[in-house]
Order: C-alpha cells, then sequence, then structure tokens
C-alpha cells in the first residue's frame, strides 16, 4: 500500500489494499466518465440528445433524480431522530447518512442543470421566483439543504487523521459540530417542505387528473404522501447501503440493533403511508378524477398501465414491507430486513415512476394517443454517471473517513 | 376622453365544420412568428407548430369513416392558468388587460415544468437551435424575436400585431382598437374562414356571439380552466370525439 | 510580518464579502443571462421600412391575389387579398409560402448544354441549329403548363413560323376547356377522384360555396376530400363509369347498389348539379344536363385550345421545349420519351435542376414566382375571362431569362415579354368591356373609367370581363382521355395500391409543419392499409415493410386505419397499381 495512502486512512480502519481500491474505483471512473460525455452531448448539442420530445417533456432524469431526493432523505431524517429526538443508536450511521444524502442530492442538481435547456439561468428561480409554483419552492429549498449536507459534510471530511492536524480544521470542526442540532433542525424543516412540493409538482396538475389531487389549504395530498413516503425509506435506503458496504467491504459496520432500529422507524412510518395512500386513492377515483370530467378507470386501460400497477404500489410494495418491518421477529433477521428494505426502496421509485412516467404517456386530449418513452443512451449515460459519482464519492468517503464510528470495535 | 383602455378578454370561435384541415394557419402561424423549420429528424412529437390541427375520425371503418379537423393552439385558459401556476420564474403571466397568456422566452429555464401542466399540449420546446436554410434570414418577420434552443414557446394570439394595431390606433389618436384591427395570422389565413376572433368582453362581437351558441363547446372545459377558444359544429359524433374525454376502453 | 494561513484565511473571507458589495459579481451573472439571451448563431431579423405590395399568385392556375407585407421590400409574409374575385380572400399553405421556393434547393443558375455550361448566345444558335435540322416529319414542340397566357401566345406565334410546330400541353391542365363551373349556384358535385377540398380551384372560392353543394367523392382512396365529403362512394379504380351508369339506371329508378342510390337521391333532390374527373364524369354531365346552365358549366370568352401531349404521335418530335414552373408537377418523363423521335433535343426551360432538367440537353435556368412581371390568366374553372398580373417582389439572379422572352430572342424580335403583356394590357383597354377591381381598397370601376390600367394592374388590380359572351346550350365535346389501365391483383401482386393525397412537388422548409412536425399530412415514407389486410399480410401497426409494385420497391413505415379499402395499401404520391407488401 502507498504510505500516503495509508495514512489518510482513519487509524483504527482496515481498508483493501491501494491497487484493489484502484481496481474497484476504475469501472466506475470510466462509468462517470462515459456520463460526463453524455452529459456534455446535451449541454454541447441541445436536449434533442434525448428521447424527451414536446408530450414526454420529463423522462428518465427527472424520475431518478425524484426517487434519488426520496432515498437520500434518510440524512434529513436520520439527523432529526438523532440530534432532535436523541436516537442516539443512530450515531452509528449518521456520517454514513450524510454523505449519502450529499451525493444524492449533488447528483440530482447536477442532473437537473443538464436537464434544463437553459443552465445559465439557473438562477432566475431565485431572481425572479413564482411564490405559487412548486418548483419555485423546491429549487429554493433543495439549494439550501444541498447547502445545509454539504456544511454537515465538512466536518466528516475534516476529521479525516491528517487532515485534523491542521489545528484550526480542527477547531472550525469542533464549532461547526456545535451547530449540528440547529443544522438538523434546519434540514430537516428544508426537508420536509420541498419532499412535499415534489409531490405538489404533480399534485396540483389540473390538466393531468391522473396526477392532480386535492389537499390542506394550497397543498394537495400528495405533498404529504410525499414526506411520508420519503420519511420511511430514508431509513430503508440507509440499511440497505449500510448492509451494501459492509458486505463489499468485508466488514460489519454497525452493531445489529442498528439496522433494527432502522426497520422499525421505517415500517413505523411506512404502514400509516399506505393506509392514506389508500383513502388518497379512493378519494381520487371517486370524486377528484370524475369532477374533472374522468373516471378514474380509464386511465388503468392503458396498456402496459394497468391496474396491476396500483395494486403492486399499494399492496405489494407498500403493505407487505411495512407488514415484516413490523414484526419483531423478522426483523432480527439480516434476510428479511434487507429483504423489505429493498422492497421499500422499490415502492418509492415505482410510486415517482407512476406520477412522472405514468402521468405523462395517459392521453389528455380525447383524440391522443397513449405514448411511450424510452431513454437514449446520453440519457442513461448521464444517469450512470451520476451513481457513477455517488459510488466514486462514497468510496474515497469510506476509505478515508470514519463513517461508522462502531465499526472500530467490530472488527 | 377616457383615460383607461377597456379591458378585452381575446377569444376564438372555429368552426370545426368548415375546416378542412389544410394547415393555412399552421404555415400562417410559422410564418408570422419566426418558427423554423426543424432539421430532418425532426418528429410530430419534436416539432414546433403553436397552432397544430389534429385529424379526428368517427371511429367508423370503411367505408363510413369520415373525418374532421381541431385546429388546437394555446387555449388561453382564464381562470387557475395552469402553465402560469407553475413557472417558477414567472416566464408566463396572464395580462389582465387582454386575458393572453403570454410567454417570455428570455426568461424561461427552459425546465419543461409549463408542458407537463398544459393539458392542451399547446407548448413547445425549442430541442435544437432554430436553423434557417442560408438566406431564408431575410424572411423574418421583424416584429417577433426568433427563440434561442432550450426554452418553450406557444401561441401568444400574435401578440406582435396587437402592439402594431395599437401603435396605428395610437397615431389616429384612438386607445382602443376597431373589431378587425387585430386579428391573429392564422384567422387571417383561414380560406374556410373557420376562425374568428376578437373580444369575447363585447357582447355585440361576433365572436362572443358565436360563443353563446348551441353548438359551442370547448374542449377539456371540466377541467375549469376556461379556456377562450371555442369550438363549434353540428354533427353530434365531432362534439363527442372532441369534447369529451374519450368514452373507449383504451388501446387493448 | 509573518503572513500565517490564518491571515490567507482572512484575507480570502473578506475579498469574497467585499467583492459580493461590488458590481462585478452581479454584473458577470447578468452577462452570463444575457448571454443566453442573445444566443450566438439565433439571426436577428432585419429592421427596416415596412411596405404592403401586391402581385397574384401563379404557384398554380387559380391565380389567387397576393398581399405582401415587406420590409426593405423583401416579403416576409403573404396573405390573401380581401374582396378578390378569383381567390376570395385567401391563400392555400403553398401560397402562403411562396416566397419561400427560393430555400428550396436544387435552383437552376447556369445555363446548360450537354451538362457544360454555356454563354446564352451558345444556347440560342444550338437550339436554333436543332430546329434547322428538323426533317419534313419531325416537329418543333412546346410543352406549355399554362396554356391561355400571353407567354401562350408567344410561342404559338414562334411556332406558326415553323413548318411543323406543335403548341401542346400536359395531360389534364385544361380538364374544362373553354367552360368554367358556376359553383355559385351549383347544388351537388360528383367527383371522380379530383381533390375538390384540397387544391381544386381556389381555396377560397370553394370553401366560399361549400356550404350550400352536397359532395359525393367518387374514388377507391381515403383521400383528404373523400374523408370530408358528404357521400364517400369507394369505386375500384375503372369501374368509375359502371358506377355512372348505376347512378343513371338510379336515377330512372332502376335498381343499383347503396352508394349509387344515394347518389342519384341527392342529384334528383338538389338543383343543379355537376360531375367532374374523367370520362365517367362526361356520362353523367351528359345525363344531367349541366352544360351551359346555371349552376353547371358556363362558357366564357377566352379559351386557348392545346393539343394535349398524350395526342402527339409517338416518335414525332425532334425537338421538345418544356417549359416547368415554379410549382409544376413532375412531368411523367417515360410519357415523354415515347414522343421524341432518335435524336431529339430536349431543352427545359425551368428554374429548378431536379426536375425536367435532368432529362434536357439544353437547360435555361428561368426565374421564380415572384423574381419577374408573370401574368395570372383565366383560372381553370372560372366563368369570366379574367387578367391580373404578377408583379415581381424580389431581386431575380443573374443569368435567368423568361421562357418567353427565350423565345423572343429565338425569333430576333426587339421585344420583351413585359412588352407583350402591356399590349394584352392595351388591348383589354380598346376592347373596353369588364371591370378593374384594385387590391389596395378592394373596389371596382368600369374598364372605360380607367386611365392607366397598366399602372393600376402594376399596384395589385384584376380585370374581370362582363359574364356570359357567347350563346347558351354550347357542348363540349368529350375529352378523349387516354384511360389508364385499371390495375388488376394477381396472386404476386395480391393488394391495390391507390394513390392517397399527393404531397407538393417541391416542399418549401415550413411545409415540415404539415408533413413532418405534425401528423397533419402523411408522409411519402408512409403507407396505411387496412388493419385486417395488414393482419393478414403478416405486419404490426407501425412496423416498416417493403411495397414491391410491378415497376418499383419502396420501403415504407406502415400505419393501421380502418378507413382504408380491405385489401389495399394507400400511400402518398405513388400511381395506382398491384402491389405486394412484406414486413422487414
Amino acid at each position: 500500500m502507498l504510505s500516503i495512502d495509508t495514512q489518510l486512512m482513519p487509524r483504527t480502519a482496515q481498508r483493501a489494499t491501494t491497487r484493489r481500491f484502484l481496481l474497484w474505483l476504475l469501472p466506475w471512473s470510466a462509468l462517470l466518465i462515459f456520463g460526463l460525455y453524455g452529459a456534455g452531448l446535451c449541454l454541447v448539442e441541445g436536449l434533442n440528445q434525448t428521447n424527451m420530445d414536446n408530450r414526454f417533456a420529463f423522462g428518465l432524469w427527472i424520475f431518478l433524480d425524484l426517487t434519488v431526493i426520496a432515498l437520500g432523505a434518510g440524512a434529513f431524517f436520520t439527523g432529526f431522530l438523532l440530534y432532535i429526538l436523541k436516537k442516539s443508536e443512530l450515531k452509528a450511521v449518521i456520517n454514513s447518512a450524510v454523505v449519502i444524502g450529499f451525493v444524492c442530492y449533488s447528483g440530482a442538481v447536477a442532473a437537473l442543470l443538464v436537464d434544463v435547456g437553459q443552465p445559465l439561468r439557473f438562477w432566475f428561480t431565485f431572481w425572479h421566483p413564482n411564490v405559487h409554483s412548486m418548483l419555485t419552492e423546491v429549487t429554493f429549498c433543495i439549494t439550501c439543504y444541498l447547502t445545509v449536507l454539504f456544511i454537515e459534510y465538512v466536518p466528516i471530511i475534516l476529521k479525516n487523521r491528517k487532515l485534523r492536524q491542521i489545528p484550526s480544521f480542527l477547531v472550525f470542526e469542533f464549532e461547526l459540530h456545535k451547530l449540528m442540532p440547529v443544522l438538523a433542525g434546519v434540514g430537516t424543516f428544508l426537508s420536509f417542505f420541498h419532499q412535499g412540493s415534489l409531490g405538489g409538482l404533480y399534485g396540483v396538475l389540473r390538466g393531468r387528473p391522473f396526477a392532480f389531487r386535492e389537499g390542506l389549504a394550497i397543498w394537495p395530498s400528495t405533498f404529504f404522501l410525499f414526506i411520508l413516503s420519503a420519511a420511511a425509506a430514508g431509513p430503508a435506503f440507509i440499511l440497505l447501503t449500510t448492509w451494501v458496504v459492509s458486505k463489499i467491504s468485508g466488514k460489519q459496520l454497525v452493531r445489529p440493533e442498528v439496522p433494527r432500529l432502522l426497520g422499525r422507524i421505517s415500517g413505523i412510518l411506512l404502514l400509516p403511508y399506505v393506509l392514506l395512500k389508500s383513502i388518497d386513492t379512493l378519494v381520487w377515483i371517486n370524486s377528484t378524477s370524475p369532477a374533472r370530467g374522468f373516471a378514474a378507470q380509464q386511465f388503468y386501460a392503458w396498456k402496459p398501465f394497468g391496474a396491476w400497477l396500483l395494486f403492486a404500489e399499494i399492496a405489494v410494495f407498500g403493505l407487505f414491507p411495512a407488514l415484516i418491518l413490523l414484526r419483531r421477529s423478522l426483523r432480527q433477521r439480516t434476510g428479511w430486513l434487507v429483504f423489505a428494505s429493498i422492497l421499500v426502496c422499490l415502492e418509492i421509485a415505482l410510486n415517482r415512476f407512476v406520477l412522472t412516467i405514468q402521468t405523462l404517456a395517459l392521453p389528455t386530449l380525447p383524440f391522443d394517443q397513449f405514448l411511450s418513452y424510452f431513454p437514449s443512451w446520453q440519457e442513461t449515460a448521464t444517469f450512470l454517471g451520476v451513481v457513477a459519482y455517488g459510488v466514486v464519492t462514497y468510496s474515497l468517503s469510506f476509505r478515508y473517513l470514519t463513517l461508522f464510528p462502531q465499526e472500530k470495535d467490530l472488527s | 376622453m377616457a383615460t383607461k383602455t377597456k379591458t378585452a378578454r381575446y377569444g376564438m370561435s372555429i368552426d370545426l365544420d368548415r375546416c378542412t384541415g389544410c394547415g393555412a394557419c399552421m404555415v400562417a402561424c410559422a410564418v408570422e412568428n419566426n418558427v423554423p423549420p426543424l432539421p430532418a429528424q425532426a418528429t410530430p412529437r419534436t416539432g414546433i407548430t403553436w397552432m397544430r390541427v389534429y385529424e379526428i375520425s368517427n371511429g367508423q371503418a370503411f367505408p363510413d369513416s369520415r373525418a374532421a379537423f381541431v385546429p388546437i393552439l394555446c387555449q388561453q385558459c382564464g381562470k387557475e392558468t395552469p402553465c402560469v401556476a407553475v413557472c417558477p420564474q414567472e416566464a408566463v403571466q396572464v395580462d389582465p388587460a387582454t386575458g393572453i397568456v403570454d410567454q417570455m422566452p428570455q426568461r424561461c429555464l427552459g425546465c419543461r415544468y409549463c408542458m407537463t401542466a398544459c393539458p392542451y399540449h399547446a407548448r413547445y420546446f425549442n430541442w435544437w437551435d432554430p436553423r434557417w436554410p442560408p438566406g431564408m434570414e431575410t424572411t423574418l418577420n421583424p416584429d417577433v424575436a426568433p427563440r434561442m434552443r432550450g426554452v418553450v414557446e406557444k401561441c401568444n394570439f400574435c401578440h406582435a400585431r396587437l402592439h402594431s394595431a395599437r401603435e396605428r390606433a395610437a397615431a389616429e389618436g384612438r386607445r382602443d382598437l376597431k373589431p378587425g384591427e387585430y386579428v391573429p395570422a392564422c384567422a387571417e389565413a383561414c380560406p374556410a374562414k373557420a376562425i374568428v376572433f376578437g373580444d369575447l368582453n363585447d357582447p355585440a362581437s361576433e365572436v362572443s356571439q358565436l360563443a353563446r351558441d348551441a353548438t359551442s363547446f370547448r374542449i377539456l372545459e371540466r377541467l375549469g380552466t376556461e379556456p377562450k377558444i371555442y369550438y363549434r359544429t353540428a354533427r353530434p359524433w365531432v362534439r363527442e370525439a372532441a369534447a369529451q374525454p374519450r368514452k373507449e376502453p383504451g388501446n387493448a | 510580518m509573518e503572513f500565517t494561513r490564518r491571515d490567507l484565511l482572512k484575507f480570502t473571507g473578506g475579498s469574497a464579502a467585499g467583492l459580493m458589495l461590488t458590481p462585478a459579481p452581479w454584473g458577470l451573472l447578468r452577462d452570463s443571462a444575457l448571454v443566453s439571451e442573445t444566443w450566438p448563431g439565433v439571426p436577428r431579423p432585419a429592421g427596416g421600412e415596412i411596405s404592403i405590395r401586391y402581385t397574384t399568385c401563379t404557384l398554380c392556375p387559380a391565380g389567387c391575389g397576393v398581399r405582401a407585407r415587406c420590409v426593405n421590400n423583401q416579403p416576409v409574409s403573404l396573405a390573401g387579398v380581401p374582396g378578390q374575385p378569383t381567390g376570395a380572400g385567401a391563400l392555400c399553405p403553398i401560397g402562403l409560402l411562396g416566397h419561400h421556393f427560393r430555400f428550396c434547393g436544387n435552383r437552376a443558375h447556369a445555363r446548360l448544354a450537354n451538362g457544360r455550361v454555356a454563354s446564352l448566345e451558345s444556347a440560342l444558335a444550338g437550339v436554333s441549329a436543332a430546329i434547322r435540322s428538323c426533317g419534313p416529319r419531325e416537329s418543333v414542340a412546346i410543352l406549355d403548363p399554362q396554356p391561355g397566357r400571353v407567354a401562350s401566345l408567344i410561342y404559338r406565334r414562334f411556332l406558326a413560323g415553323l413548318p411543323n410546330g406543335i403548341h401542346c400541353t400536359p395531360s389534364g391542365s385544361q380538364p374544362f376547356g373553354p367552360f368554367g363551373i358556376d359553383l355559385e349556384n351549383t347544388r351537388a358535385v360528383v367527383s371522380f377522384g379530383v381533390p375538390v377540398l384540397d387544391g381544386w380551384l381556389s381555396p377560397g372560392r370553394v370553401l366560399a360555396n361549400r356550404g350550400h353543394f352536397q359532395l359525393i367523392q367518387v374514388e377507391a382512396a381515403y383521400s383528404r376530400t373523400a374523408s370530408l365529403a358528404d357521400l364517400w362512394a369507394p369505386v375500384l379504380p375503372g369501374n368509375e363509369r359502371d358506377f355512372a351508369d348505376a347512378v343513371i339506371r338510379a336515377m330512372h329508378g332502376g335498381a343499383a347498389d347503396p352508394s349509387a342510390a344515394k347518389t342519384a337521391a341527392i342529384l334528383l333532390r338538389n338543383g343543379p348539379a355537376i360531375a367532374i374527373g374523367g370520362p365517367a364524369a362526361d356520362k353523367l354531365n351528359a345525363e344531367l344536363g349541366s352544360f351551359g346552365r346555371s349552376g353547371g358549366f358556363l362558357p366564357r370568352r377566352d379559351y386557348m385550345a392545346v393539343t394535349d401531349i398524350a395526342q402527339v404521335p409517338d416518335g414525332a418530335v425532334r425537338v421538345l421545349f418544356i417549359e416547368e414552373r415554379t410549382n409544376s408537377q413532375d412531368i411523367a418523363w417515360d410519357d415523354l420519351r415515347r414522343k421524341l423521335g432518335p435524336d431529339a433535343v430536349v431543352v427545359a426551360l425551368t428554374p429548378w435542376l431536379d426536375g425536367i432538367a435532368r432529362h434536357a440537353d439544353y437547360v435555361i435556368p428561368a426565374p421564380m414566382y415572384l423574381e419577374s412581371l408573370d401574368e395570372a390568366p383565366t383560372p381553370d374553372g372560372s366563368t369570366v375571362a379574367s387578367f391580373s398580373l404578377s408583379p415581381a417582389l424580389l431581386a431575380a439572379p443573374a443569368n435567368l431569362i423568361s421562357p418567353a422572352d427565350f423565345f423572343l430572342r429565338v425569333q430576333h424580335s426587339n421585344s420583351t415579354y413585359s412588352d407583350v403583356i402591356k399590349g394584352r394590357v392595351a388591348a383589354i383597354k380598346k376592347d373596353g368591356g369588364g371591370v378593374i377591381h384594385t387590391y389596395a381598397d378592394g373596389k371596382s370601376a368600369a374598364v372605360r373609367d380607367v386611365a392607366d390600367i397598366w399602372k393600376n394592374m402594376l399596384a395589385g388590380a384584376i380585370w374581370m370581363d362582363t359574364a356570359g359572351a357567347r350563346p347558351m346550350g354550347t357542348r363540349r365535346t368529350a375529352e378523349s382521355q387516354a384511360a389508364r389501365p385499371a390495375p388488376t391483383p394477381t396472386t404476386e401482386f395480391p393488394l391495390l395500391l391507390l394513390a392517397a393525397d399527393s404531397p407538393p412537388a417541391r416542399g418549401t422548409p415550413l411545409m415540415s409543419k404539415l408533413y413532418r412536425e405534425s401528423g397533419l399530412r402523411q408522409s411519402t415514407g408512409a403507407a396505411a392499409i387496412n388493419p385486417k389486410t395488414g393482419r393478414d399480410q403478416g405486419l404490426q401497426d407501425g412496423c416498416r415493410a417493403t411495397i414491391k409494385t410491378p415497376d418499383a420497391t419502396v420501403t415504407v413505415q406502415v400505419v393501421f386505419d380502418p378507413a382504408v379499402m380491405p385489401g389495399a395499401v394507400q400511400m402518398a404520391g405513388q400511381a395506382c397499381s398491384a402491389a405486394s407488401i412484406r414486413r422487414i
């Protein structure tokens, strides 16, 4: 191993050799470069490089942004549970959660900058904000929250073995750490709103009766459902990623009660979510959609988006994992925990898919057709590039920073 | 002398029994508004057609098939305008003096949220940089700015013509426009005279009389956006095919 | 003094904070917005003096009036002239884009002799030599796409000076002979495949009258007109005469199939009726007595009978001049080639390199619509004679010569085309009949009350004759159109390929709005087929397939359309034929 490489690692950590690590990074770096090329083409040539069009104005990237932001909600929710509700067991995963949140949000923002037609005008939303638009709210909150995540990430970096030798960094990190509860509170507040507003993006679309929902004051029901589903998915995703990292690194990173707690929290939030979602769906079928002249059933007459999708979303990927996670005996078994977490994460993906892709595929005008869309290679490359960026950043963080404080006690 | 202009609510009445789907309105609109011809890879889903004529059928097979043509443009929704509510930069506004839903391409970020919101699919994105064949830039209308790539555009009732009409009226010392003084390109070009344009707030105008006619309807009326484009037809099947959300089961 | 890291941090932080208070970062931000708003490559339309000029559209024989909005004398948009008699205030999509024809590509700029650039003098010399070398049985022919013009008179005079001159025209270019259609009073139109609602006569006139006639469209293809007709009678190609017979039978109370019976009922119920579109129409017109009556075919004063090219004996032509206009339909070269003798010389007078010029020995580049003074004679189907000018609105490129001027030069005449047109206008003034309708103010004045008709016409005006100069009751001789053999499906070619609506011969750039950027018009690469027929042939909606006919093979995108006749496949721009289809 390179001695500089070893010197950067946490003192008590056992990590793979430099050569093995570089081999691990190589394919991800290649994927990242491929992603940058795809994104570069879109920026230089224009969005005609994608398969989006005037009818499918949103495509793979928006679907992924919504999913990834929901999964990255583990960052804010874990912080909330740890610093506000004082669930101290979660100290074991908070650093990892922050890094995951950071890569999820920064990756999503990067993808968004490629997705918009005029990235140079990104700051117009701040300059001419439309207070009625959910997207304004999303833009503000995500930008602020990314800043918060960055500020939360900095102390983790500064605690690196080499960096903490610089006294000013140590002092800075210490002072920053005192702010953590405040940052956690701010992060929770911001996340609450932007997770909700991402749902609100679709719930307010009165021109799309498939997505439109009534709600509370200006907030459609999807606003609240998104918050709840993100809060449920966050811990599940943390659980899943911790398990994946420990499998890849071959080390036990957290005590068994940590994933069990995460699973239980996820289940406690998922069950009311499924219940509220079911009520919301019934209200939509019987009242909201018919009031706008559309029988809800007709939306499910379009292949391949039949009623099975609704059943899958609520029962298979919603109720089923909730029941698993709420059973103590099943939570004791890692296999069930991981399986249920995968289902929860898929539930989020499916829910976001239905609202982004299915909404756009369904006809609105009476003489419209059902439309299909498949991403172009440039779009797929950009998405894979974001995933690769996440893996590379997380890998570097795992290698050189203390993401799992319990690791040294368990190794 | 009046110090305020009358508040107008410009709208259209389109006779579907007269429209033959010739597309004169589509090309006149493109000429007036400097809409570029798109590259060869453009498709019906990436084209820019502020005015777009759709073909609908009576649902019968040969030999009883019949067609009708429905010109769709921005419906200039008057209530809770979907695109205005969702634009994060306020690049879309409803002009209170005319009721026209204005789009500012110079402020548009290109997020395309408004396109998702519009149920009439009346908004179009510049997927490519605009390119005209060499020399064709000399035929561009100087009253309308061509748009750059990455922004959304849509029908604005030929707003430049409204400005020109107001200038001409002002030169004659008038604040208000006479009927027929301001007509969008599509209404002017239609060979069948199927498109009638005017002020819906003026009860004496032809368009408001036609809008009140029993054969008039609006598309997706139940969404509650109060569009200002009225369609009329004496044929029941056309009304059913155009006005109501479809009844047939889908794409089984 | 020691400069520590802390000092560096303090300096950097302070500078950043201070910079925020200067205009620099905000200016840069605003500049970035300006860059995005003045995106390089987006053209800025040239400003300038705005003027309105008038001309007449010569892209087809309908001759609609044109109001051009010009900026610095460059037309930026065209519109119809309200109240103009021939165009009824409208332009079709092709006319609306008339000022874009020069951007169609493949423009003929240089004079060519056998593929090499030649001067006008050498071209004239070569052509004259070819004419002189004609033998006793060899003819010189001019194929005139729009007879009845002053240019046609120039051609006639030129040919009159030759021993064997033939003034001919493509088949179907004079469908009504000396008769116009009294569409204003017709109550029923039986069309045998004529695209009545899609490019027939002038759209303004047809659509202004649409409300008071019933339209019966007799054709196998589900064309635009068929889809909008009051009655669609899908008769197989070749069976039109039988259909006409059935209608006549039904009109006399005999038994007939439902379509013929319904047609007969309409004809009996509605007042004056006409039939158009070939020999079957002639038969029906005879039965209806539609010639010489109100609501039928009415004779008008001017008519120049010109030989149909199909009537010219095969192999008789030694020198063939072909005039091609800006929007001329493609000429079927195989049919023309039969008329040529050995060592024939073909001279193309055309704005285009990719039309008839491909087959020509000499290419004489001609100006396009709006590039030079042109004329609009009486439109097809008009019941009164009329005449208007089509003044130029654009500067013509160098090296061009109008076909009429070319023939005047061949004859060593001192006159120009403009002079001869002027003479025509002078003859109108001398004759004294009719009115002049001015475009700018929409007013009409009697010819004798107008002092300078030429000046009026140059500014935008049309002369309209007074109605009905010939006695009623004149019968038109039936056009002996060479009937195309009706295609019969065989085992090798089991389907019928039907010709659907054809796209314009030349698409200006913005026509993409109709053909490519929307689904309004079927593209030439698509083929519509009845779903059951398609499934029987192993196809799927949207799949790619190959269509084979005895003459050609073409790859298409298949569209399932229940409106298409079972057993048939429909394509734009193709001729009717037996065909087979196979999925790729």
